[in-house]
């Protein structure tokens, strides 16, 4: 009897195993043909001298698209774009998020309802769809913007055509489009802190700036990492704002894509035009492990973060 | 937070209230600019509501521009993705929390591993996979890679591995397999992280512009973003036309926000939290 008991079990771990890889296997192939199969080739192609997709020469070359990259002032101007871009966007996200968080949890009911939903719906419609209607804001010769600057008596402002305002004009929008999310994870984190904290600060007189300071702040501190990280990293893989933004205010402008003087070059688009405009792939390749690495050590110190137990 | 004083909270409130506005300030400005002739959009000084209503930007975009075809396109790949997406994520998820088989860690972790690679930094060796399978211009290009999601695996399984073992041994004592097992004892238990999957890749879905515009090249293939870029010509885009596409690409949004409404918020966190 006991055998057989044993006997079953084991008939059953043994049907759950072949089901596991009849599942597994053949959805692996796919990932991996996706996933990890390109990871391989990047680095091979990045090592590789390929000027035309066309010609299909290859030649292994080591380091010299490095190289080559790092005395390229395209790309340098598109590294420190990328940064540039990257520390306005998540800067300014983090300390408005944070303002209309703190500001949007001390309502209730529908006017909570209300705030929360015209924050986050930006966050869930097309940014491609949003972009260009921002570029008609931002147009010099009938857009928005630059009227309600005149109606003001200011001086219009070039925005996109302009090698100065054209990046953190397309911040902007970007911020405008992302900011819901950093709000709606601000408000879940506000929620985990327990209201017997403040009840009990508030019986020893302490104002409003003191809560915030000894309370809120420290209790946030693992919401906050969380969210400065993904941030960061979700600013250095900015494509879609730059592109449409870029790509229509540069028939405007006569500029292109990349901006007037590539003053809104990103390390995306860079890649993306080298890969697909001049069909260097090989070049475009190492420009990816350049922005590849800069994730990985950001999505590594990210996962410590998550790890880590803040305590005050 | 009572002792705020009831001014200072009425004119908090009113500051958010207005920004709160703004916020929807380009929305409404799309909305009603979809109805606007050229003419009235390219005027020094701007109307907010039409003068002269039309719907003929609608006319033209899918008489003259072909946006019929780009919608349908755009909305076939996007459900299919996310009916595919939600399919393989909780049965992927289902296996790695709950069947121990040899290699399971291994597989796991290496779909693991590669989140940490987005598409913008692989899309150079990705098209020439694709190009290499013949896959390019094709709706098989613009869906099979991200069918297999690590993102929504993880989200599942770690969802899962919170299921008490009882109940799957419950359901092997009346004899169910795995399939039954998982149809009739996971899915259900899973509802929460079905929605939060589902609401972020129809939005993901719906919005790429990268890789469609880099695998697609005949208008048979292209999607309803790459439409609204063929909206910019040489001499700027074609604002009328713009916001009536504008318009038409958030509606599909919409009706999805209205059907996963209640759980939308609660499955950003979740999937905010998690990731």
């Amino acid at each position: 009897m006991k055998s057989k008991i044993q006997n079953l079990g084991h008939l059953m771990k043994k049907r759950e195993i072949r089901f596991a890889y009849a599942v597994v296997i053949p959805l692996f192939l796919i990932y991996a043909l996706f996933n990890l199969y390109p990871i391989v080739k990047l680095v091979e192609l990045s090592m590789q001298h390929w000027p035309s997709y066309l010609e299909g020469k290859e030649s292994f070359i080591c380091f010299d698209n490095y190289r080559r990259l790092f005395s390229d002032p395209i790309f340098r101007k598109s590294l420190s774009n990328t940064f540039y871009f990257a520390f306005l966007r998540v800067s300014l996200g983090m300390i408005i998020g944070l303002i209309v968080a703190l500001a949007i949890n001390m309502t209730k009911g529908v006017k909570r309802a209300f705030f929360v939903f015209s924050w986050f719906s930006p966050y869930i419609t097309s940014i491609i769809a949003m972009a260009l209607v921002f570029t008609y804001f931002y147009n010099p010769s009938y857009g928005l913007f630059d009227y309600l600057l005149k109606t003001v008596g200011l001086k219009p402002m070039r925005f996109l055509a302009s090698t100065k305002q054209a990046l953190p004009s397309i911040v902007f929008v970007d911020l405008w489009k992302n900011i819901g999310f950093t709000i709606i994870i601000f408000l879940s984190g506000l929620q985990c802190i327990p209201q017997d904290y403040y009840d009990a600060a508030s019986v020893d007189g302490a104002g409003l700036f003191y809560r915030f300071r000894h309370i809120t702040f420290p209790l946030l501190m693992p919401t906050t990492m969380l969210l400065l990280l993904m941030n960061i990293i979700t600013s250095m893989r900015v494509f879609t704002t730059v592109y449409m933004m870029t790509s229509i205010s540069g028939a405007v402008a006569g500029t292109g894509l990349g901006g007037p003087n590539n003053s809104t070059n990103v390390l995306t688009l860079f890649t993306y035009m080298n890969a697909f405009k001049y069909n260097d792939f090989s070049y475009a390749s190492a420009s990816s492990i350049i922005l590849f690495l800069i994730i990985m050590v950001l999505t590594l110190v990210q996962q410590r973060i998550t790890k880590t137990r803040w305590t005050f | 937070m009572k002792k705020t004083g009831s001014f200072g909270k009425a004119m908090m409130n009113a500051v958010l209230f207005i920004m709160s506005l703004l916020m929807l300030f380009p929305f409404f400005w799309m909305l009603l600019g979809a109805f606007k002739p050229a003419s009235e959009l390219q005027r020094a000084v701007p109307s907010f509501l039409p003068e002269a209503p039309t719907l003929d930007n609608f006319r033209q975009l899918i008489f003259d521009y072909g946006f019929g075809k780009f919608f349908i396109n755009s909305l076939g790949v996007t459900l299919v993705s996310v009916a595919v997406i939600l399919f393989t994520s909780s049965l992927l998820g289902f296996i790695f929390a709950k069947i121990q088989f040899p290699g399971s860690q291994f597989f796991f972790i290496l779909i693991l591993a590669s989140m940490m690679v987005p598409l913008e930094t692989k899309i150079v060796p990705m098209f020439l996979t694709a190009s290499d399978f013949h896959l390019l211009d094709s709706y098989t290009v613009l869906i099979l890679p991200f069918v297999v999601d690590a993102f929504g695996i993880y989200l599942f399984r770690e969802f899962i591995i919170t299921i008490p073992n009882d109940y799957l041994d419950a359901a092997r004592i009346d004899g169910a397999n795995e399939w039954k097992i998982y149809a009739n004892v996971i899915l259900p238990l899973t509802k929460p992280v079905f929605s939060a999957l589902a609401i972020f890749s129809f939005v993901f879905m719906w919005d790429q512009l990268m890789w469609p515009l880099v695998v697609t090249f005949s208008d048979a293939m292209k999607t309803f973003p790459l439409g609204m870029v063929l909206l910019s010509n040489q001499r700027g885009a074609i604002y009328n036309l713009v916001f009536a596409a504008s318009f038409i690409s958030v509606i599909p949004t919409i009706i999805f926000f209205l059907i996963f409404q209640k759980q939308i918020v609660k499955g950003v966190v979740l999937a905010g939290v998690k990731g």
